[in-house]
């Protein structure tokens, strides 16, 4: 073969390589943004939750005045946010928040049969604030959990896999109460 | 005589050849470029505008204007983005075809807004691409929409030629209206929110705009879906093309000097 051909097929293995490289790096920058986005999706949430614990210790001394024969629910509560404090994983956690939310929602649903309670201010102002946080932990968990879908599903696909498995990504774990993996609240009287 | 005007003819198809060949090198690297942004967008979950974080964010709403009101000049749309071309049908020796008169664009803050609430979009520096929303023409018995003649006036064109006949000119926008839904890909952060007006809630303390680390900034009035199938062809089309274009010029440079 001539020179000219060589250089023109030189040229284009280049073109071809270069294709190949940039494709490799941007899968490398790909998974390490998802790998991110997880991280700091989960920040996110975390931050909600440890703000809605810190608010949980307020609503039961608020409520307790009211509800003196309500010892069940207000432990419920009670028992729930050790157990969100406790909490180290994701599933852990997503048991727990589940727990919490549940436990609040029956006190709420109880605190209805105490009119002075309704009337009273600084229960309206919690149950607002809780309610606010509650919402925001819902939004949030959707993010959360569409970026560990994208996650997972890019480190199972062909090539992506082939990065994945270099750099040792597993697949993360997604925002949800599983049944086997929900922690039963204690409720002590 | 012959050999100079063969040597002055390779010398300029030379540098013909060789200005096409970067130009294929740019095309390959355009759809790469293509190609990277489209990987982003389909790695980026999409948020509502009440949960948008600090970092990369990918919204998809209605745009709403956020204060100043902005309207296009031909169609006189309520708008948060405009762009428009002035075209006039112009006949040479050397041929025919649309010569551009003037071209312009103008962008202003606004707001997504979804189900959960309202985020705010400076679009300074972002890639805007819509597809063309209105097209007038004008010709010897078509006379462009009043609007359009205003807008010339102003600007101090004519649709008249010389002899009082009217030119042959196509007047193009594309557009973002209120309303409109929109696709943005960009970078949220604090601080840069303007004050917000009283009489709107539920609105996001953050603002999207161009990141400082992350430099994509995307919006466009497409859903996800349509905007990844487009890139994927146009990247790919840039990446083909820019290597057969550059390897076609270096085989005929290479043909030129004798070495295929």
């Amino acid at each position: 073969m001539s020179t000219g051909t060589d250089l023109l097929l030189f040229t284009g293995a280049a073109f071809v390589l270069i294709a190949v490289v940039v494709y490799f790096v941007s899968i490398f920058n790909g998974l390490a943004m998802l790998k991110n986005n997880i991280g700091k999706s989960w920040a996110n949430i975390d931050v909600l939750l440890t703000q809605r614990a810190d608010e949980l210790p307020n609503l039961v001394s608020t409520v307790k005045g009211y509800m003196a024969h309500e010892q069940k629910t207000l432990q419920a509560v009670t028992d729930a946010r050790a157990a969100l404090m406790n909490a180290r994983t994701v599933g852990e956690k997503a048991g727990v928040d589940k727990d919490t939310t549940e436990a609040v929602k029956t006190l709420y649903a109880v605190a209805e049969n105490y009119p002075d309670l309704k009337a009273n201010q600084s229960f309206l102002k919690l149950q607002d604030r809780i309610t606010g946080i509650e919402n925001e932990i819902a939004d949030r968990r959707e993010f959360y959990n569409d970026s560990v879908t994208a996650y997972n599903i890019r480190i199972q696909s062909i090539p992506d896999i082939v990065v994945a498995t270099a750099l040792r990504y597993r697949p993360e774990e997604l925002f949800k109460a599983e049944e086997g993996k929900r922690q039963v609240v204690e409720v002590k009287i | 005589m012959t050999e100079i005007f063969d040597k002055n003819f390779v010398g300029a198809t030379f540098i013909f050849y060789i200005i096409f060949f970067f130009i294929g090198l740019l095309f390959f690297i355009k759809g790469l470029v293509s190609l990277r942004v489209r990987r982003l967008i389909e790695d980026t979950p999409t948020s509502t505008a009440a949960s948008v974080a600090v970092g990369p964010v990918e919204v998809y709403g209605q745009a709403v204007p956020y204060v100043l009101r902005m309207f296009s000049p031909f169609s006189k749309k309520d708008c948060v983005y405009y762009k428009y071309t002035v075209e006039e049908y112009r006949r040479s020796s050397g041929g025919s075809g649309w010569a551009m008169v003037e071209k312009g664009e103008r962008r202003i803050p606004f707001y997504i807004k979804d189900d959960s609430g309202m985020v705010m979009v400076e679009p300074d520096g972002a890639t805007i691409q819509v597809p063309m929303d209105y097209e007038y023409e004008s010709g010897l018995k078509k006379d462009p929409p009043n609007s359009v003649i205003e807008y010339l006036y102003a600007k101090g064109e004519s649709y008249k030629n010389l002899f009082n006949w009217n030119k042959t000119m196509r007047f193009r926008e594309y557009l973002i209206e209120s309303g409109d839904y929109v696709y943005v890909l960009g970078t949220a952060d604090m601080g840069l929110n303007p004050s917000k007006p009283e009489n709107v809630v539920g609105v996001n303390d953050l603002v999207i705009h161009k990141g400082k680390n992350i430099k994509t900034f995307y919006i466009s009035d497409r859903p996800e879906r349509k905007i990844l199938e487009n890139m994927k062809s146009r990247g790919l089309f840039y990446i083909y093309g820019g290597i057969a274009l550059s390897l076609f010029c270096l085989a005929i440079i290479l043909h030129y000097y004798g070495l295929i």
